[in-house]
């Protein structure tokens, strides 16, 4: 199968944080939410892709081909919208100037869609960058990633900071650009919520180790969070429980839902209960490890 | 055509949209020859994966309600489905004829042949 | 690369007034006290200092990482900056002509000089300067900058001291004029290419 995104065997060390082996694959036409917590290694991955930091060992890909600077990558590029989580463009400029400077870097600048978009994103074309409020920054963003021909849009913490009305409107607006079944999503978020809303595949990284790395119905469909008493969470398979919390009053688990058998209390896991349980999981083995 | 999945109810989302097609076609809503939306087009709409729309179609392009045409999209199947079925395995059966024809030009054998279509089989 | 020079003169625009008033400034002091070439220095150190501006605004505006997500290679990004380096000298040396004629009682001659000279000047800093901000950035290439300017000028001051200057000038006062000065601009126009190249290769190595 092509993977409009595959990360193979990929490795980074430094003095102290290493990235592990890591393996991604992004089908074309999907949408696949990164996640991590601070310091997961996320970012490294992201720039690794991107080629603003050299790898270790491994191969990746973009739309099939190499991401390292050669004779092609500028012809790649046309096709990759980046969407960063500051928003990086040159403060002093207005919209328009942007539309000039932009027009020269890509051949396959769109003016009239960048237009479109500007104003379905009530951009101001004469404000300087500086002026605008983080909200604007980050649209104006998503509308340069998308006034290009590009085929991949690698996003991170694209909706952070912004208000719910206006994360909706670019959830929308990423539902249209995979309409295209040979378009893709790549992008990391804390908002699980927008996540779970549009992501097909979902992986997780801790601590530079992919721990997870599913289909987001598959995690849904199979995964559930049981809540029961002490003294019954023992009588549980521990093949079954990928994760659980003790309070005061009984025990909540993250569990695979088919293997618990008898009447007990098991509601829907949200991605973001399957994250924060995984990652304790993991902690948890980490720290019986030394 | 109208759609109306929960996210509270214990049934996965891909088997809820099964049963409302299923019924939409049985009920005779849906008429035979109708177009259904693009699977992209739905999980637009319902705010839901790709993955799940396009499982909900395989299944039900499986048990013979749809049928999927490359490039044009997917049709609501006759309710004869059982004669839908035949065309597809007359369909097979042509198949077979033209790779037992090529096996015979390149000197394939039988056996040989058997062990291509069982690895193409399970790579899938 | 076009496109890379064209967004750093507009985003320099929050700069233009001001440099056009110190300018102003100095012009009128000139004027009063015949003497040219602390203006024909400011015009020049002002506009080579631009160059060092946009670097620190792309720092600062992360745009150098967003760039390299374009069809931009990380060589068109250190060209363009000698580029841009290159044409504010030029502005600058244009600049510097226009008041040889504007203020007209001056030594033209030596004016003139003055002012290729300062354009060389100009091109031999960015030389230095610009692999090391490339390298290590603006924060720490400041201290880098203190040394460019201290460095020559120490030498200059401990090798006047020694008279080494009056043996130099007296050698080269023995070598026809023009030859000095095609010397001059081949040495030049080597260390530019060399810190072109060692740009290239640092900011190519670089880890953003």
């Amino acid at each position: 199968m092509e993977y409009a995104l595959k990360l193979e065997n990929v490795s980074k060390s430094y003095k102290d944080f290493t990235l592990d082996n890591i393996n991604i694959s992004l089908p074309y036409g999907s949408i696949m939410g990164f996640v991590g917590e601070n310091g997961s290694g996320k970012t490294t991955t992201i720039k690794l892709i991107l080629d603003l930091i050299k790898r270790d060992s491994g191969i990746i890909t973009i739309l099939g081909q190499d991401n390292v600077d050669n004779k092609n990558i500028k012809q790649l590029k046309e096709h990759i919208g980046v969407v960063m989580d500051e928003s990086c463009f040159p403060e002093m400029l207005t919209l328009m100037e942007v539309n000039k400077v932009l027009k020269n870097i890509y051949k396959t600048w769109d003016e009239r869609k960048f237009g479109t978009l500007a104003k379905q994103f009530s951009l101001h074309k004469n404000k300087k960058i500086k002026d605008y409020s983080k909200g604007m920054k980050m649209k104006l963003s998503i509308a340069i990633a998308l006034a290009h021909d590009a085929k991949i849009l690698i996003l991170d913490e694209a909706t952070s900071g912004l208000d719910p009305l206006v994360r909706d409107e670019i959830l929308d607006v990423f539902r249209d650009f995979i309409q295209n079944d040979r378009h893709s999503i790549f992008m990391t978020s804390h908002i699980i919520s927008d996540l779970e809303k549009i992501c097909d595949y979902i992986t997780l990284i801790h601590n530079g180790k992919i721990i997870l790395n599913k289909s987001t119905d598959e995690l849904i469909d199979n995964y559930g969070i049981l809540k029961c008493s002490e003294a019954d969470f023992k009588t549980i398979t521990p093949t079954a429980v990928k994760g659980f919390r003790k309070n005061a009053f009984g025990v909540e688990a993250l569990v695979i839902k088919k293997e618990i058998k008898g009447d007990f209390v098991v509601d829907k896991a949200s991605i973001e209960n399957i994250m924060v349980y995984s990652i304790k999981e993991a902690r948890c083995n980490e720290s019986t490890n030394h | 055509m109208n759609i109306i999945i929960s996210n509270s109810s214990g049934q996965p989302i891909y088997e809820q949209i099964i049963a409302q097609i299923k019924a939409l076609i049985i009920s005779g809503q849906l008429e035979e020859g109708y177009q259904l939306p693009s699977m992209r087009l739905l999980a637009k709409e319902l705010r839901i994966s790709v993955i799940t729309t396009k499982r909900a179609f395989e299944e039900l392009e499986r048990e013979g309600f749809i049928v999927a045409i490359t490039g044009k999209g997917s049709f609501v199947a006759g309710k004869n489905v059982e004669f839908i079925k035949e065309q597809q395995l007359k369909e097979i059966e042509e198949h077979m004829q033209e790779i037992i024809q090529k096996a015979n030009t390149c000197g394939l054998q039988l056996d040989e042949l058997i062990e291509m279509l069982s690895i193409i089989y399970k790579g899938e | 690369m076009k496109a890379l020079i064209i967004k750093d003169i507009l985003n320099l625009k929050g700069q233009y007034k001001m440099i056009f008033g110190i300018l102003v400034f100095y012009a009128v002091l000139s004027l009063s006290s015949s003497d040219a070439n602390f203006l024909f220095g400011m015009i020049s150190i002002i506009l080579t200092m631009l160059t060092i501006t946009s670097i620190s605004y792309d720092e600062r505006s992360k745009w150098d990482k967003y760039a390299l997500t374009m069809p931009i290679s990380r060589q068109d990004i250190v060209i363009s900056k000698y580029l841009l380096g290159l044409i504010l000298a030029l502005v600058a040396l244009a600049l510097n002509l226009i008041f040889v004629v504007l203020l007209g009682d001056l030594p033209v001659k030596e004016s003139i000089a003055t002012s290729f000279a300062l354009f060389g000047i100009s091109l031999l800093f960015l030389s230095f300067m610009l692999p090391a901000l490339f390298k290590y950035g603006v924060e720490k290439g400041r201290f880098i900058m203190l040394l460019i300017f201290f460095v020559p000028t120490a030498i200059v001051i401990i090798a006047s001291k020694l008279d080494i200057i009056e043996m130099i000038s007296d050698i080269i006062s023995n070598i026809p004029f023009s030859q000095v000065i095609l010397v001059l601009i081949i040495l030049l126009m080597i260390i530019v290419a060399i810190s072109i190249m060692a740009s290239i290769r640092i900011y190519k190595n670089k880890e953003m």
